[in-house]
């Protein structure tokens, strides 16, 4: 188990801290799907937790004497002149990989990055997609505790992709711990069992992925300019409160009858809504909606 | 097996970049062979023979016998072409020639173009002072009829001549004293360009770092845990090996293809052990300069600017472009701050020296007290460098 206690970052010279006060456990196959916008601190969390940074303040607690973490950045980290074959293999050496274990940790990653008909190509001869499953290979490889993903399938094609996010999953059915950021919020939720929400530094939502599925339904809603008269007092008697987003206002439902009430208001009115969704929330409305509707 | 991983990929890597291997190997040889050409007379004391135009206004035998003494030593062209070296004589030459006072007037005008360099300005000074004496002598010799006006003027130089060259038995010192044949110019300008060639291994060293940087693969390598030491000699030692295979290859090039194109064979006088120990001295400094400059950048720009101007800088103070023997004495001592100059002064003790170990210890110990002050500095920003390393920020 991985225990971050109030854990801090600011970068020298900076104001504010870009990583504040962040608690968190994590458990072996644990699946956790890190948001948050631009600059919300995912990057700086990664430095953290992969041992490139040191907190400014808090700790970071390992049951293990050491921590190792399995890297898949989102640039591609490998040497363009040497092949797919050597590139696995010069990683497999620093990674210290020996014997029987390197040779069956470069079949898996072989086999689960579909790579083994190009082995002997150049990596930097190869298309994107391919590339971008070279730098997943090279990641997955070390045999680690914590996997970070940063955007690990940009440019891959559907099929490829699919194929990948297996292999997370094999990793997490194994016992790994992975973190996981995609800017591909379905990709997200297909395979996080845990969605944390970063902004600006602090951690603003950790929600077991669970939860999507029971939660209460909400009402997400455009109107083309004002609300019409009558609509806040509607929300104000029934007891609910819209979040103002970019894109509209959320409102989350505790019972069908609320429902109800604010659809025949709705029907009733001579200028129909821009937006109208009503049901279980999506991860996207979720994050949209932890995040201050910031992308 | 980490430092031999990273050996392995630092050398596949440099093995497929046509680019690098051009700077490491193809500069350096051809640097050498033209070298070797360009400096080929100058290196063995024979300058290229001076053209000049004689200007006469006179046609007595005094002029005549002057024409003739001036044609065994400088190319005479006639008066109608043009030439950069004017040689003036007046109509009373004979008198001039034969004039005995305390302020005596010219006997002849020298005009250089503007540009002439002042090493020929002194080839052509010093054949016309000896043309002028044995001039004067013919005419002593004529005026106590020593000289006869029977004789050719052809005759008449051979005896004024006999009379007035020098034989002179030239040799040189070696490194323990012993006399020895002067060294041909390939033993001085082979060495020179040798460890001008050396020293590119800056750029490469430079270029593979900053890549490693940009693409994030040391970003994997630091978080795999490698020490920073190790990856500092995963990046030094290929360039050390490197350097290594280029002293062989240029001596070797030097040894069996100059005496093909007709210039002086280099010969590979000394211990060669001496050689060994030297070679070595020179590739660790060369490698841990190389570190130094690749920790310093931060682009490939940076990388080219600074890589080639201290190589440039470093190689026209250390002697390496223009001999320190020609420089003055304040230029002397600046140069002896020169890693290329230790190197080269090692180099030609034992070219020309026939030198061992104990003669090339002085510029050995220098060079490697260079290179670990280089390495030292080098590490030092490296560490730094890696230290910032963040997750996708890589300063």
């Amino acid at each position: 188990m991985l225990n971050l206690s109030a854990v801090c970052y600011r970068y020298p010279g900076a104001d504010t801290d870009a990583l504040c006060s962040i608690n968190l456990s994590l458990q072996a196959g644990d699946i956790v799907g890190l948001l948050g916008p631009n600059g919300a601190g995912k990057t700086t969390l990664f430095s953290v937790l992969s041992g490139l940074t040191q907190p400014s303040q808090g700790q970071i607690q390992w049951q293990h004497k050491a921590l190792r973490v399995g890297l898949i950045p989102q640039h591609l980290a490998f040497y363009g002149q040497l092949s797919i074959a050597e590139n696995l293999a010069f990683f497999a050496d620093i990674y210290q990989l020996k014997g029987q274990v390197r040779q069956q940790q470069l079949q898996q990653v072989i086999a689960a990055c579909d790579l083994g008909s190009r082995l002997q190509q150049r990596a930097a001869t190869l298309s994107g997609g391919w590339q971008r499953r070279l730098n997943f290979a090279i990641g997955i490889l070390r045999p680690a505790e914590l996997y970070l993903f940063d955007e690990a399938t940009v440019g891959v094609d559907a099929q490829s992709r699919q194929q990948l996010l297996t292999a997370v999953q094999q990793l997490a059915a194994v016992g790994k711990t992975l973190i996981y950021t995609s800017h591909y919020l379905q990709e997200t939720e297909q395979i996080a069992n845990r969605i944390l929400v970063l902004q600006q530094g602090a951690l603003v939502l950790d929600l077991p992925v669970s939860q999507l599925a029971v939660n209460s339904r909400q009402l997400m809603l455009q109107w083309p300019q004002q609300a019409p008269a009558g609509w806040t007092s509607l929300l104000t008697r029934l007891g609910l409160e819209a979040t103002k987003l970019a894109a509209g206002e959320l409102i989350p439902l505790q019972n069908e009858q609320q429902w109800q009430q604010l659809n025949q208001f709705i029907q009733a009115q001579a200028v129909q809504p821009l937006l109208l969704r009503y049901g279980k929330p999506s991860l996207e409305q979720l994050y949209l909606h932890a995040s201050g509707g910031q992308l | 097996m980490r430092l031999s991983a990273l050996l392995t990929k630092e050398w596949r890597l440099l093995r497929r970049d046509l680019h690098a291997l051009a700077v490491l190997f193809l500069m350096p040889l051809t640097f050498v062979l033209l070298m070797a050409f360009a400096l080929s007379d100058l290196n063995a004391g024979v300058p290229a023979r001076a053209s000049v135009v004689l200007q006469q206004h006179a046609d007595d035998h005094d002029s005549r016998f002057f024409a003739a003494a001036l044609a065994q030593q400088l190319t005479v062209l006639p008066e109608t072409d043009t030439a950069n070296i004017s040689v003036i004589t007046s109509a009373d030459f004979s008198e001039l020639l034969q004039q005995d006072s305390d302020t005596p007037t010219p006997q002849l005008q020298l005009l250089f173009a503007a540009n002439t360099p002042p090493v020929l300005r002194q080839q052509v000074r010093s054949a016309i002072t000896l043309a002028l004496a044995q001039s004067r002598l013919q005419a002593f010799l004529r005026a106590n009829d020593m000289l006869s006006d029977e004789q050719s003027l052809t005759e008449q130089l051979s005896l004024v001549r006999r009379q007035t060259d020098s034989t002179l038995s030239e040799q040189d010192i070696g490194s323990q004293g012993q006399l020895l044949h002067q060294a041909n110019a390939s033993q001085h300008s082979v060495p020179a360009w040798l460890i001008f060639g050396m020293f590119f291994v800056m750029l490469p060293m430079a270029n593979t770092l900053l890549a490693e940087q940009h693409s994030g693969t040391l970003l994997r390598l630091k978080a795999a845990g490698l020490p920073p030491l190790t990856l500092a000699l995963g990046k030094c030692l290929p360039y050390f090996v490197i350097n290594v295979l280029q002293f062989t290859l240029l001596l070797a090039v030097s040894y069996w293809l100059l005496p093909q194109l007709g210039l002086a064979p280099l010969q590979l006088n000394g211990s060669p052990l001496a050689y060994l120990l030297l070679a070595c001295s020179i590739a660790l400094c060369s490698s841990s300069f190389g570190f130094f400059i690749a920790s310093l950048v931060r682009s490939n720009e940076q990388a080219l600017m600074l890589s080639g101007g201290c190589n440039i800088i470093l190689a026209a103070v250390g002697g390496i472009m223009v001999p320190k023997a020609v420089m003055p004495e304040a230029m002397q001592q600046v140069a002896a701050l020169s890693p290329m100059s230790w190197a080269l002064d090692g180099f030609l003790v034992l070219l020309t020296g026939h030198g061992g170990i104990a003669d090339v210890a002085p510029s050995v110990v220098k060079l490697l007290l260079f290179a670990s002050v280089s390495f030292a500095l080098a590490y030092f920003i490296f560490q730094y460098k890696l230290s910032r390393i963040k997750w996708t920020a890589l300063y």
